[in-house]
């Protein structure tokens, strides 16, 4: 009679296959999280190494990418990049999500001042532009990729919060919500059992084009000198670094610009194809 | 009322094909409607009551479509018309009351304007004629102070009297045949009591005919002069009202007069149809009311019966003959 | 006979005022000062059209919403200043069952996990006959063991109501409120659900609150009948006196204004005039008396009581119909 976990998952899995731009996106995240799993299967040469003798050479059958300005191997960088990359807008969007998610139910379930303070808040922090305020925020911080963090961090919440909020509000005067308040069920269980689990999706599928907006912002940060700092190779850093050298050697910009493309469109896919399936599911 | 036909419809069918999935929303329905009046089509929801005067109409949404039959007003082919053409016809000869009068009304306009832009412009020339009109449909349908509430917009209308707005704007051309989708499901029943009767009056003043759409049969009984009940896409039976309730040949009608809660049927229990309707994403061999039927035998389940004319004027779609039915099912009237 | 049985709720004088955005020290009194009581075992319904107050007064008799004033006893506990723990705990004896089974139910869970939640919440029996009891409330219903393991995304809508019914039951309550609980299904299946409700009214002995605006279903399932209007109560009594002899003016108009199933039976002339008014300027006096076409100068300054009358009747109405020759019959 009951339905096991192999079978539910067995279910999940069959819907998530069916869907193509699901699919499309979770091969190209996967592939970027091999590589950043295990970079040294892709490249023997160290990403930080200066070898002053084979300064910006072009693409080559032994340089993939060319070298840079020191000599260093642009392959190399890209691929030890991504492991950076993809914690920096992991990292940076997951604090935002969980904290975000929660504001929202209960600005939404709860209403008044819980709801006024946040949106007030939102308010704020809509009426500007997402990179100017995480720039701000970093000039009385300081430089640094913590700092960073935390400036994403203390704004990313509130579109998250909004999301949600949104959704709860909507459940809030169904017949849904007031068959649960009339089972005599507890608060808590009505929010993190039922609640939770149906406002969620919307901020799940946010969820992955933030990643890919937080790493886009680290890598205009790092562009601009305040995030990821030399040498540690970030795919922002790089192109950063090639910019002096965009006539002689544009690859040095060229190749990392194509990872951000790459593990861009792989998260918007995978948002998309989650959207499709999370909102089917059970309806 | 006189036998010509208004209306002609002629084994009409509408399906809707999307990528993965088809539904055979109209499986050949034919009825003809007579000038002055008023036509039922009853069933229940998905029983394709509603997509039939879409079809009619030309208002099937994409990717609905006609894909056989024919529908002739007044001998002139709907479907074969230009859609400026169906545009005129629609305005001027043919109207349509809705359900939800509400997201029918445009919000954002003062009733005027919008019983103004309804008007025949060859007909109402000038701005005073215009306004005459507008008012006299106004009082026409029982709007209390007709001059303040002509400057009005929509939200400042109750249900029932949006419900008369939209019946104003429909009739103010002086239409020939009316198709009211469930014009009155959406109201109080004091109100519902009010619309009806406000459709009947207006019927016999203009000489129209009206088809009324519904799945109350309290209503049909009350309104119609001949009957259609359908079911999955079909036209089970067709015949005067007063037939259809006190001698219905088709077990699906007898049935579904046995499921009405009633004073007759207080202390029993009502007879419920067992089962629900058949989804219609594919097509139906056999009778479709067969899986429910309690008479069904080998030859309802094979083959579809045909609409037959069993007693003049009175059409059925049964392999019974009409006394195993009538006898079992027969509505009581409790007289 | 009946008026030896046990009490089980008694409202007293409830009042539920909303306050009118924009328009502040308005209200709109959506219930205002109802006062009835219901007996065990019994069917009670409460009919009227929408605005008159019946989905209100069913929420605040359950607690969705509070009170503005008065009491609410269930079996002698008043439970109208309940809260927390104690309110979830009263919340088990009555159970609700709500218009449309698509949005009542969480989408996400199966048929089992919605009742297990409920047995386990309500601790109604141990972990190990969690799965037994699923299966008879499952067969009460009518719905068959493989619903268990679907969603409720996969049934039509009268196997959902009946999936909310069964789910009602699961915490053995004694006081169920139906609140429009066929209105959203077609004929054919709501006689299916108004027999199931029948039946298990009657097998579990359960007390029932049935809320509906259509009079035919009020008269086929209800012992007694309340009718509504704009938040007060116009007329109370067993359900045949009240639908073959109406006392007050509106109860008629109502009777009268559903379609009778007779084609031969036809009335030209419309049961009532007029609209209903504004919820938040409520008319002096009688508030039916814009309407009524038997106003007379008493009716549009002075505001009826609900009194009783005779044979347990109760109305609100300074002239009621029938009245005189129902006292004239007695002293015959």
């Amino acid at each position: 009679m009951k339905r096991t976990w192999s079978e539910k998952i067995r279910r999940a899995a069959d819907a998530a296959l069916h869907n193509k731009s699901f699919v499309m996106g979770l091969v190209l995240i996967g592939f970027l999280l091999i590589i950043a799993l295990f970079p040294q299967l892709f490249t023997s040469y160290d990403p930080t190494k200066l070898d002053p003798s084979h300064k910006m050479l072009s693409p080559s059958a032994e340089h993939l990418f060319g070298t840079d300005n020191y000599g260093r191997d642009v392959f190399a960088r890209c691929i030890y990049a991504t492991r950076v990359d993809l914690q920096v807008g992991f990292f940076s969007a997951i604090v935002p999500f969980a904290f975000g998610t929660v504001m929202g139910i209960l600005a939404g379930y709860y209403g008044k001042w819980v709801d006024m303070v946040v949106m007030r808040f939102l308010d704020v922090v809509m009426a500007l532009p997402f990179t100017i305020l995480v720039v701000a925020i970093m000039a009385v911080l300081g430089n640094g990729i913590r700092n960073m963090y935390i400036a994403i961090w203390i704004i990313g919440w509130v579109t998250f919060t909004k999301l949600v909020r949104a959704e709860v509000l909507v459940m809030k005067n169904s017949e849904f919500l007031m068959a649960l308040r009339i089972s005599g069920f507890s608060d808590m269980r009505i929010i993190f059992r039922h609640i939770l689990p149906n406002a969620v999706s919307s901020a799940i599928v946010y969820l992955a084009s933030y990643i890919v907006m937080c790493m886009l912002t680290c890598a205009s940060l790092s562009f601009l000198g305040l995030g990821v700092q030399p040498p540690t190779p970030e795919w922002g850093s790089l192109m950063n670094d090639g910019r002096a050298y965009l006539a002689q050697a544009p690859w040095i910009t060229c190749f990392p610009g194509i990872f951000i493309a790459v593990a861009g469109v792989g998260f918007s896919l995978l948002g998309d194809g989650m959207s499709d399936f999370l909102r089917a599911r059970g309806r | 009322m006189e036998t010509e036909a208004l209306l002609k419809v002629t084994d009409l069918h509408v399906e809707f094909h999307k990528r993965k999935s088809s539904v055979y929303a109209v499986n050949g329905v034919s009825f003809e409607v007579y000038k002055g009046e008023t036509f039922g089509i009853v069933g229940e929801s998905g029983c394709g009551k509603s997509m039939t005067c879409k079809a009619v109409l030309g208002l099937l949404k994409s990717p609905g479509k006609v894909t056989e039959g024919k529908i002739l007003f007044e001998n002139k082919d709907l479907l074969a018309m230009s859609p400026k053409e169906l545009n005129r016809v629609r305005g001027h000869e043919l109207g349509m009351i809705f359900q939800e009068p509400m997201t029918a009304l445009n919000p954002l306009l003062k009733i005027k304007s919008q019983i103004f832009d309804a008007l025949d412009p060859a007909v109402y020339k000038t701005k005073q004629q215009k306004y005459d009109r507008a008012l006299e449909m106004m009082k026409l349908v029982g709007i209390p102070s007709p001059e303040v509430r002509l400057e009005e917009y929509p939200h400042q209308f109750s249900g029932g009297m949006r419900q008369r707005v939209m019946i104003a704007i429909a009739l103010c051309s002086g239409l020939k045949m009316v198709i009211a989708d469930e014009p009155t499901t959406a109201l109080d029943v004091t109100i519902q009591d009010q619309i009806l009767k406000l459709i009947n009056s207006l019927k016999e003043q203009m000489n129209m005919s009206v088809i009324l759409i519904t799945h109350d049969l309290g209503v049909v009984a009350q309104m119609c002069d001949r009957v259609a009940v359908m079911y999955a896409g079909m036209i089970m039976e067709m015949t005067d009202v007063v037939s259809l309730f006190y001698h219905p040949l088709h077990p699906y009608t007898t049935a579904l007069m046995g499921t009405l809660p009633s004073a007759q049927q207080v202390g029993r229990e009502l007879n419920a149809i067992v089962g629900i309707p058949p989804s219609l994403t594919e097509r139906i061999e056999g009778c479709p009311f067969a899986p429910r039927c309690a008479w069904a035998s080998e030859i309802c389940r094979k083959q579809c019966p045909r609409l037959t004319q069993k007693e003049p004027g009175h059409f059925v779609r049964c392999h019974l003959d009409n006394q195993e039915s009538g006898q079992n099912g027969g509505w009581d009237n409790g007289e | 006979m009946a008026n030896e049985k046990e009490i089980l709720l008694e409202v007293k004088n409830v009042c539920k005022y909303f306050p009118v955005k924009r328009r502040p020290g308005k209200f709109v009194k959506a219930v205002d000062d109802v006062s009835f009581f219901v007996r065990k075992g019994e069917n009670l319904g409460i009919v009227g059209e929408s605005g008159c107050g019946k989905s209100t007064l069913a929420r605040t008799l359950i607690r969705l919403y509070e009170p503005t004033s008065g009491t609410i006893m269930l079996d002698g506990n008043d439970i109208s200043g309940l809260t927390g723990k104690k309110l979830n705990a009263a919340r088990g004896k009555m159970q609700m069952v709500f218009q449309d089974p698509y949005s009542s139910l969480d989408p996400r869970m199966t048929v089992y996990a919605i009742l297990k939640e409920m047995l386990k919440v309500h601790k109604i029996c141990p972990d190990a006959e969690i799965p037994e009891k699923i299966e008879a409330l499952l067969s009460m219903t009518g719905l068959g063991r493989e619903s268990a393991s679907r969603y409720p995304g996969e049934f039509s809508g009268g196997q959902r109501q009946r999936i909310c019914i069964a789910r009602a039951l699961s915490s053995h309550p004694e006081f169920i409120i139906a609140d429009e609980p066929v209105s959203a299904l077609d004929v054919s299946i709501q006689a299916q659900i108004l027999n199931l409700l029948k039946k298990l009214q009657k097998e579990l002995n359960l007390t029932v609150l049935f809320i509906s605006h259509d009079l035919n279903v009020i008269r086929y399932i209800s012992d007694r009948v309340i009718v509504m209007y704009l938040g007060s109560v116009v007329e109370e009594g067993r359900t045949e006196d009240v639908f073959l002899k109406p006392l007050h003016p509106y109860a008629e108009v109502l009777t009268k204004a559903v379609p009778e199933l007779d084609p031969k039976v036809r009335s030209r002339e419309s049961a009532i005039e007029g609209d209903l008014p504004s919820p938040i300027d409520l008319p002096e006096g009688c508030r039916f008396h814009p309407r009524c076409k038997y106003c007379q100068e008493k009716c549009r300054t002075e505001r009826p009581l609900l009194a009783e009358t005779d044979g347990g009747r109760r109305v609100a109405c300074h002239y009621p119909l029938h009245y005189q020759e129902s006292e004239e019959k007695e002293n015959e």
